[in-house]
Order: structure tokens, then C-alpha cells, then sequence
């Protein structure tokens, strides 16, 4: 029966034929596995129960890296040569294979509050084809009913969740698997292989698996080693990511040691480091206006711009997470990571193409532009303040020595202002400011461009400065800020904001993690910040946290607490931004 | 984001009195910037009207931030109102509807159209469109937007067709790209011959268009391999129950399940694969967003109304 004429190719489904036709069943073939591999493998094993603890991982196979797909048509049948040729034609042209999500850590509060709500986004909204799974796992003892009913409740009690369609929470608890063990020990790990077994035997495809370390830092290299160990690493059988959370070390060389410690199993091409910041639907526009108009590119360089202001301001304060902030600080808690992500973004020169290597290449070289800080210039490029009590919004709060689980006489900053200058043609002589603190009067995160007054004032009042200005958050969006005739006889000058913002899309702003872990599973590494990155980024503040990070007794001692709750931060910082310049009233 | 505001307006206006009234209307919300996104001109006749106004109303404002309906069975007695209807998420989007004939509208829309933006043209009826005022409309649009196979609009160069039964079989589109995502489901399509699209309901374009999809990308060269067939699923008429693609020992099945869901039963080397993928359901607003969001040239589309249009 063939379609054409219409109506008479119209039959009921009555008349249907079986679906299947001559398929004939076949008994499975079992894999050949080599000698060599065998005794390899039993070594390793015997290796790790003599001792008992976590052993390092064999070396990183970068052999078996799964080529880049590519989405071009090649000549012969379509499928044959293993690409989708239906996805090749789709709007969505970038889909993840069949995978397991594997996330160790799972139930602890970002993985509650963060992950599962984004996935679970991304599964409603059928982004993660037809064969997806997910594999907690816990050193806490727990079925998988258990679990399945933890992550439900995560998901109704989140705020991150979706709105639930009817029936959706149903069918995703089918989706949800749970294991448990010490991370240090074999057997945890044999099970998730066990479970990437499970999930090839019920769908069919390759063993696929994102690991995905919800965990403390201090367990990146031991689940690293275990996963390495069991052969979890290998993508002979499917390709193997590994995603890790910052902080990425407490400092450069204990950054350098965990990348060495995860290259020992992962190959660089594997490893994923999320930093949310680059999820965020605004940052990513920040690439989008420079790179996609020609109007600001001719003057995004030190004949126009005078300088640029980076502000992530946090109105909380430790929100009762004080064991992580003493040890961390603002530094490595924002500068060193989210800060250093949004500079190199506004500061790099334009990338050959939209891919990862070439976007990594070219912050990698605007963070190695960056004029050093040593010991001896931190005092006149860095200012560093902690909070004390104050009233925010109408309302006392407490100084960070009053919060509860903080040291007491604390020298841990709350807030940090920074002058860089990058030592490079487009940039020289343009200084970058940027400041993050808690406490400050109000959330916001902005970049500014600030340019040159206009040469000659020909108008009576002084000339005020152009500014360009990115809203990360909230009030999502970019204005520029100009001067424009006063209505009136005189010719008087006024400024004027011309705001541009995202919620006239009328469309909700996605989740930086859904967005960060669809491109993992898509194996789009662009918005994943690359060892390089992270070393330079590690390597521009050691000397800030050498200054600061003097033992109690020794060194300067900060005259903490030297800013109110509420208020903008220190005095040392507006004379860190120099005369004729001030910061930006946010 | 604020909560849901009311709709203000409709207001009785003119051509010539129109952005006037709309500027009024603005100053009594507390809204300081609007997005000019473009401009959808709706053309329907009285007994779609509600129907239209309802899918515009569930459309964003990031597609369009002015709506003009043009009702083309009035008299020459021309009328205009104006409106800001409120968005799910805040906001406004300012709608004009105008209800004259067909050589009235001709005159009245042109000025209204909210200039260097995007247009998207919606034939929102069931009539042939023909005369002047079509050819004013596609001359000006970045998009038409119409049941493309019934009313024989064919692609041309200088717009973008899109068809909103293509644009609501989207997720059926998507669900079996998804199927062969996996590398070893995709090498066996070369052994793929037979096609049987399963639809709901008599009207059958839409699987049409699917199948033209699939036989396109395939590579066939017409239908003939292919099957249509009625069948009943519980989605709503002119939606898809299923598809199966079948040959020497393979076969590739999606059926429509409970809710909006499909079971996916994949066959080859002997082997099952059984898994579950989501189909949403399109309403007609969200089918508009779609092709709204990006109105490119759809080549996919225009080879897959190719084959489907021979067929006819």
C-alpha cells in the first residue's frame, strides 16, 4: 500500500502488520577480553585490597578518546557510518547519546537543591533521549525505593524544580538507581560498573557514563583513583566524563596536585569543571553582544574604554555554612573562580569560532596577560574587608565574628577589591576593577564597561562618561548609559539610560546547571573552564592569598572588622579605584 | 517578576488614532521599557476569530510584541481596537484588531506594522488566500505562516513557510532523532524500507509531512514505501499515534502511551531495546512559538512538502 492518491492509502490500524518483520533472534556474544587485560586488571584489584584504601588509578588512556561527531553529512547511506541522520535535520542539532548519570554525593544539599532539579528539568522537557538513567551514590545505606522517594521530595521541595506536568515525577522515579560504599573501597565502584552493565543490557548502546562528584573537594582523588581503577575511566565502551565542582584547590599548588592526581586516570578532554557562573543564560550573552554585533568590538579596546568594573555583590551572610567560609575566604569562595571567569570573558580577544578550544584558548591567553601580583604590589592593588554588624533592609544582622561556627578574632575576608591590568596591545593601561563581598546592601552582578569622556565639552556642565553595562543578575539584562539634550532653550546635557532586558523575552531564564549539564552529556566542554584556565586564574591571586593568609601572630593584621553589614565596603576600596573614577551605585 | 497584570483595553480607535490609543494604554501600567520583538499579523474570518485570539493570547511577547488581527468578513465600515494583553510572566503585549474587508485591511495594516522589526504573516483560516492583500503581506513578511499543504502556498524565496502542523509534530520529530542518537540504532537504518506513520483523526497532512520528513532523510526518492494509517490513541485529531520503520530485520517503533508519552521498541541483531520517550502535546500558541522563534528557511521542511505534495 503505498501513500499516494490520499484516502487510499488511509487504512485502520486494524489491518496492520506486525511490527517486527524477520528478525530473527540471536544469542548475545560475549566480549573478548585479552589476556594481558585480565592480569592487569587482577593485579590492581589484588593491589587495593591489601592495602584497603583508595590506590591511584591507572595512567589515563588517551587513546580511546571518542572522536569529535560531526554533524556533516557523509556520502553513502544515511546511519551507516553511525551518525543520526535525523538529528543532523533537527532544530536541536546536539543531543546526548544514550547515557547514565552517575552522581556521587547525591545526597547532599547541592545534588538535592541543584542537580536533581535540573535534571529532572531536562528529562521533562525531553532533552535527554530516550535511554537516560541516573545513579546515586551515598556512603549512607539506602534501597533504591529509599532513594527514589528522597529524590522526590527533593524535587517537590525544591525551588529550582520545573512546574511537575501530571505523571512526570511517576515516570522519572523509574529513571532513579541507588548505590552505596566508602569511597575509598573497590566494591562501591564495581557496583556503578555493574549499573553501566544494567543500563547497556536494558537500552541497548554503549556504556556511556557522566560521574558527576557532588562530594567535598577532599574526595575528587580518591573517587577519581576508584573510578580509574575499575576501569570506569576506559571509553573503549563508551565514552566516560568526569565532572568536578570548585573549589579547584585552596591554592596553586594544591591545584596543580588534584590535576595532577585527576590526569593520572582522566585524560584533560574528559574533565569537566562546572563553574555555574558560565550557565547563566547573561553571561553567556555577554559573547553574544561582543561577538555577534560589529558596533562595540571597535571600541572594546583602550582608545575607547577607561576602564571596566566587575561587581558580584551577595547580600547574605554565612547562611550557616561558617566551616567552609573560614577556610575558604571571598578570594577563593568568588575571585579566584566565578570573577576571574567573568574578566577573562569581557577581556579576551575574539575566538576563531564558537568551540570550546578556541573560546578556552583565548581567556587561557587574556589570564596570562594579566600583570602579576607578587607579594610586594598586593597593597596597592588589592583591598580585602570583612563585615561587621550592621542592618540590612531595615533589620540588625550580626558582624561575621558573631556568626555562629566563625573563630573567633577571624581574619577571614568577606570582601575583596581588585585593580588588574592586563599587559597586552588591546588593553594597556586600562584597568579592570573587580569587588565581591557578603553583606553588601543588595544582590547584583554586573560587568561595566566604562568609556573615555568625549575629547572637548562644547556643551555647558561637564561631559559625563559612557557606560555599558551587563545585569548578570537579577533584573537580567545590558544599558547603555548616554548623555541626551534636556528638553528646554538651553542646550543642557542629561544622562540617559538606554535598558535592554531579558524578561521581554517573557520567557524564564533556564538553569545554569541544566544548561552546564546538557553540555556535558553532549560532551561541549565550551563552558567548562580548562586546567590552563584554572592554573592562571590560581596563579593571579597567590600572591593576594600568600599576604592574607598569614598565620594567626604573624604578618599584618587587618583592622577587621572594617565595613558595616549593609553598606558598600571598605573606605580603602574607593581609593583603590582612583581619583576621577568611582564605583558603580548599584 | 510581578503576578499576572489584567488585560486593559479592548479600546474602540482608528487607523490613524491607534498608536495613540496604545501609548494611553501603556501610560496606566507601571512598565518603563518595551521590546519591540516584531510584529504577527493574523488574518482570519469571524468564526475562527476566538480561536485565534486564544492561541495569540498563550503566544509570548518574546516573538511578538505587537499582535494585528485582521478579520477579513467585515464591511467596509472599518473598525479598530486596541488592547495590551498581560503575559503569563508579567509584561504586555499590544494587540490591534481590525475588522474590515479584505481590500480595507490592505490599507489599514501596512501603517500599523511596528517598523524594522521581524513580521510574521498567520493565515488563520481556511479559505484560499488570493488577491492583493496576500501579496502586499508576503511582500513585507519574514514568515508566512500557514496550513501549507491544504491552502497550496508553496515555499518561496523571499519568505519563510512555515506550516503549523509541521511545527506540532515537532516532538514527534525530535523523539525519533532521539531513537537514533544511539550509534548502533543508526547503523541499521541503511537497512530500512517500509514506513507506516500511524495518525489520529481523518485529516491526514500532517503525517504526511512526516513521512516526507523521514523518506527524506533516508533518502527515497517518494512515498511508495510508505503507509498512512488511522488509528486511535486519545491525542487530538490531526496529531500522531505512531511511526514504524521496518526492513530485514530491523524495525523501529514508536507508539503513542499514556499521557504524553511513547513506547519505543527497537529491533536488531535479534535484540530488543525497549525504552519510553516524552511527545508533548503542541497547542496551537506553543506551535507558534515554534516557527516563530526562528523564522529561517526551513529546507528540511520544504523537501519533506515536496514528496508530500506529490502524493496528493
Amino acid at each position: 500500500m503505498t501513500a499516494k492518491r490520499g484516502k487510499k492509502a488511509v487504512e485502520t490500524d486494524k489491518a496492520a502488520q506486525p511490527a517486527s518483520r524477520g528478525a530473527t533472534p540471536k544469542k548475545p556474544v560475549a566480549k573478548k577480553v585479552s589476556a594481558s587485560t585480565t592480569k592487569k586488571a587482577v593485579k590492581e584489584k589484588v593491589a587495593s585490597q591489601k592495602v584497603g584504601v583508595s590506590q591511584p588509578a591507572p595512567s589515563a588512556a588517551k587513546t580511546h578518546e571518542t572522536p569529535a561527531q560531526s554533524r556533516k553529512r557523509t556520502p553513502g547511506k544515511p546511519g551507516a557510518d553511525g551518525q543520526n541522520p535525523f538529528r543532523a535535520t533537527m532544530r536541536r542539532s546536539r543531543a546526548p547519546e544514550p547515557a547514565t548519570m552517575v552522581i556521587f554525593g547525591v545526597t547532599g544539599d547541592l545534588s538535592r537543591r541543584k542537580l536533581l532539579p535540573a535534571i529532572f528539568g531536562l528529562w521533562q522537557d525531553g532533552l535527554l533521549g530516550s535511554a537516560f538513567n541516573i545513579v546515586g551514590v551515598g556512603r549512607q545505606e539506602m534501597t533504591d525505593e529509599q532513594f527514589k522517594d528522597y529524590a522526590i521530595k527533593a524535587l517537590q521541595d525544591s525551588k529550582e524544580t520545573d512546574a511537575i506536568q501530571p505523571g512526570s515525577l511517576e515516570k522519572f522515579r523509574e529513571l532513579l538507581y541507588y548505590e552505596f560504599g566508602e569511597f575509598g573501597e573497590d566494591s562501591v565502584y564495581d557496583l556503578v560498573g555493574k549499573e553501566l552493565d544494567r543500563a547497556q543490557e536494558a537500552h541497548g548502546g554503549r556504556k556511556n557514563a557522566l560521574f558527576y562528584l557532588s562530594t567535598p573537594p577532599s574526595l575528587f582523588e580518591p573517587i577519581s583513583n576508584g573510578l580509574g581503577r575499575l576501569g570506569l575511566a576506559d571509553q573503549s565502551e563508551g565514552w566516560r566524563r568526569l565532572v568536578i565542582e570548585k573549589p579547584f584547590g585552596r591554592d596553586l599548588d594544591s591545584a596543580r596536585e588534584l590535576n595532577a592526581a585527576i590526569h593520572d586516570t582522566w585524560d584533560e578532554s574528559q574533565v569537566y569543571r562546572i563553574d555555574h557562573y558560565l550557565g547563566k543564560e547573561t553571561v553567556q550573552n555577554l559573547m553574544a553582544i561582543r561577538f555577534g554585533n560589529a558596533i562595540f568590538e571597535p571600541l572594546w579596546n583602550r582608545g575607547y574604554v577607561d576602564h571596566v568594573q566587575i561587581t558580584a555583590a551577595e547580600d547574605l551572610g554565612l547562611e550557616g555554612r561558617a566551616g567552609y567560609y573560614e577556610e575558604a575566604g571571598i578570594v577563593r569562595d568568588m575571585l579566584q573562580n566565578h570573577l576571574m571567569q567573568l574578566f577573562a570573558l569581557t577581556a579576551m580577544e575574539p575566538p576563531a569560532a564558537f568551540d570550546a578550544e578556541a573560546i578556552r584558548d583565548e581567556k587561557t591567553k587574556v589570564l596570562r596577560a594579566v600583570k602579576p601580583i607578587p607579594l610586594g604590589r598586593v597593597k596597592d592593588v588589592a583591598v580585602r574587608g570583612q563585615y561587621g554588624a550592621g542592618s540590612m533592609d531595615g533589620v540588625k544582622v550580626p558582624g561575621y565574628q558573631e556568626e555562629p561556627g566563625v573563630k573567633e578574632g577571624s581574619r577571614t575576608a568577606t570582601y575583596v577589591a581588585v585593580k588588574l591590568e592586563i599587559d597586552n596591545w588591546r588593553w594597556q593601561g586600562v584597568p579592570f576593577f573587580l569587588r565581591t563581598g557578603k553583606r553588601l546592601p543588595k544582590k547584583v552582578t554586573e560587568i561595566a564597561v566604562v568609556f573615555k569622556r568625549a575629547p572637548l565639552g562644547i556643551f555647558p556642565g561637564g561631559l559625563e562618561r559612557n557606560v555599558l553595562a551587563f545585569r548578570i543578575q537579577p533584573d537580567e539584562g545590558v544599558s547603555l548609559k548616554f548623555s541626551s539634550k534636556s528638553p528646554g532653550q538651553e542646550m543642557v546635557l542629561r544622562e540617559v539610560v538606554m535598558d535592554f532586558r531579558y524578561d521581554a523575552f517573557g520567557a524564564q531564564l533556564e538553569s545554569p546547571y541544566s544548561r552546564l549539564l546538557l553540555d556535558a552529556l553532549i560532551g561541549d566542554a565550551t563552558l567548562f573552564p580548562r586546567e590552563d584556565e584554572v592554573d592562571h586564574a590560581w596563579q593571579i591571586v597567590s600572591g593576594i592569598l600568600e599576604a592574607w593568609d598569614v598565620r594567626p601572630g604573624k604578618g599584618q593584621t587587618p583592622d577587621f572588622p572594617n565595613y558595616a553589614a549593609g553598606t558598600w565596603g571598605p573606605e580603602e576600596a574607593e581609593e583603590l579605584i582612583g581619583e576621577g573614577r568611582r564605583w558603580r551605585r548599584l | 517578576m510581578t503576578a499576572t497584570p489584567k488585560t486593559l483595553g479592548p479600546v474602540e480607535t482608528s487607523v490613524r488614532k491607534a498608536q495613540v490609543t496604545l501609548d494611553e494604554l501603556w501610560s496606566q501600567t507601571n512598565v518603563d521599557t518595551r521590546a519591540y520583538t516584531g510584529n504577527i499579523i493574523a488574518l482570519t474570518v469571524r468564526k475562527h476569530l476566538e480561536r485565534v485570539q486564544e492561541a495569540l493570547a498563550g503566544l509570548e511577547g518574546r516573538y511578538a510584541g505587537r499582535q494585528i488581527i485582521g478579520v477579513m468578513d467585515g464591511t467596509d465600515d472599518l473598525m479598530v481596537h486596541a488592547s495590551l494583553v498581560s503575559q503569563r510572566r508579567g509584561g504586555f503585549v499590544e494587540r490591534l484588531t481590525i475588522d474590515a474587508s479584505t481590500d480595507q485591511l490592505q490599507g489599514a495594516i501596512l501603517p500599523l506594522l511596528r517598523p524594522a522589526t521581524v513580521n510574521h504573516v498567520w493565515w488563520g483560516s481556511d479559505t484560499k488566500p488570493e488577491g492583493l492583500l496576500l501579496r502586499e503581506l508576503t511582500d513585507i513578511a519574514d514568515q508566512v505562516i500557514a496550513d501549507s499543504l491544504t491552502l497550496d502556498i508553496p515555499p518561496a524565496r523571499h519568505y519563510a513557510l512555515a506550516d503549523l502542523g509541521w511545527s506540532r509534530s515537532a516532538s514527534w520529530r525530535e523523539a525519533l532523532a532521539q531513537v537514533f542518537d544511539s550509534p548502533d540504532a543508526a547503523r541499521q537504518l541503511p537497512r530500512v524500507d517500509h514506513l507506516t506513520v500511524r495518525h489520529a483523526g481523518g485529516k491526514d497532512l500532517p503525517a504526511r509531512l512526516y513521512a516526507g520528513f523521514i523518506a527524506d532523510t533516508l533518502g527515497w526518492k517518494n512515498l511508495k514505501n510508505v503507509d498512512l494509517r488511522v488509528a486511535r490513541c486519545g491525542r487530538e485529531n490531526g496529531d500522531l499515534c505512531g511511526v514504524e520503520l521496518s526492513g530485514e530485520g530491523v524495525s523501529f517503533t514508536l507508539a503513542a502511551g499514556k499521557g504524553e508519552t511513547a513506547r519505543v521498541e527497537a529491533v536488531w541483531d535479534g535484540k530488543k531495546h525497549v525504552t519510553e520517550v516524552n511527545i508533548p502535546a503542541m497547542s496551537l500558541a506553543e506551535g507558534l512559538g515554534r516557527v516563530m522563534a526562528r523564522p529561517e528557511r526551513g529546507e528540511m521542511f520544504e523537501r519533506a512538502w515536496k514528496l508530500a505534495k506529490a502524493t496528493l
